[in-house]
C-alpha cells in the first residue's frame, strides 16, 4: 500500500481498472475530505452530506472506466459530486414541495466563529443561488451550462454569479 | 474561474469546519466496492458460461 500513495490519479485509475482495490483505497483516501466539504456545501445538512458521498464513491467506482483522462480526475470527481448533489436536492425539493423543508444543520457554538458566519451566508442564500454557485465552483460549469440549467440568458448568468461573489466577498471580508 | 475566485471558494470550504470522513465510512465504501467486485466477476463467470449447458428444450 505505501508505494501507491506515491501514484499519480492516472496510475491508480489504471490499476483500479485492472482491478486493484487497494489503489481505489488511496484515491478514497486522496480526495473523501474534499468531496464531503462539497457535498455538505450543496445540501448544508451533515448526516445527508456523508450520504451523499458514499453514493458518490460508489458511482465513481462505477463510472470510473468512462473517464478518458482528458482532465483532471479532480474535475471528473467534482463534477460527478456535484450533479449528484444537485439532482439530491432536486428530487428532495420536488418532493418536499418546498425548498424550505429540506433539513439543513445549525452550526453548533463549538464551531469557529468564520465557520457559522460562512453557514448562515449559505443558508441564506436561496436554493437557486447556491445551485449556481455549486455549479461554477465546484462542477466548474460554463456560463453556458449554467444559464441553460437554470433557464436565464448567458449575461443574467455571469450577472448572478459576480454578485454572488461580491456577496460572498464581502461577508468573508466582515 | 481565475486563482483569485478559486482561492476564495476554497476559503469558503475550509470555512464550514467539516471533520474529515471517519473511518466507518470509509469501510462501509470499501465493503461496497469489494461486493460491486464480486458481483462482476460472478455475472462475467455467468456470461461466460455457454448458453447449451442451460439449454433444457426437449425434443418431441
Amino acid at each position: 500500500m505505501p508505494a501507491h500513495e506515491h501514484f499519480t490519479d492516472n496510475d491508480l485509475i489504471d490499476a483500479i481498472n485492472q482491478g486493484d482495490l487497494a489503489s481505489f483505497e488511496v484515491l478514497y483516501d486522496r480526495y473523501s475530505g474534499k468531496v464531503l466539504k462539497r457535498c455538505y456545501f450543496i445540501c448544508l445538512h451533515l448526516e445527508t452530506a456523508r450520504d451523499l458521498m458514499q453514493e458518490v464513491w460508489v458511482k465513481v467506482f462505477l463510472h470510473l472506466h468512462t473517464f478518458k483522462k482528458q482532465s483532471a480526475f479532480s474535475s471528473w470527481l467534482y463534477r460527478l459530486t456535484t450533479n449528484h448533489c444537485l439532482n439530491y436536492l432536486k428530487s428532495k425539493a420536488h418532493s418536499e414541495a418546498l425548498a424550505g423543508d429540506i433539513p439543513i444543520d445549525e452550526p453548533s457554538q463549538d464551531n469557529p466563529a468564520a465557520s457559522i458566519e460562512v453557514h448562515h451566508l449559505l443558508q441564506k442564500l436561496s436554493l437557486e443561488d447556491r445551485t449556481i454557485l455549486a455549479m461554477k465552483f465546484l462542477g466548474e460549469y460554463s456560463y453556458e451550462e449554467i444559464a441553460a440549467n437554470c433557464k436565464i440568458g448567458v449575461s443574467a448568468a455571469k450577472m448572478r454569479v459576480s454578485r454572488l461573489i461580491t456577496r460572498i466577498r464581502e461577508e468573508v471580508k466582515s | 474561474m481565475n486563482d483569485d475566485e478559486q482561492h476564495l471558494f476554497e476559503h469558503v470550504l475550509d470555512s464550514l469546519a467539516i471533520p474529515e470522513p471517519d473511518k466507518t465510512m470509509k469501510t462501509q465504501i470499501m465493503k461496497a466496492v469489494y461486493f460491486l467486485t464480486v458481483a462482476k466477476e460472478v455475472g462475467a463467470f455467468h456470461a461466460s458460461i455457454p448458453m447449451t449447458l442451460f439449454d433444457d428444450s426437449i425434443d418431441e
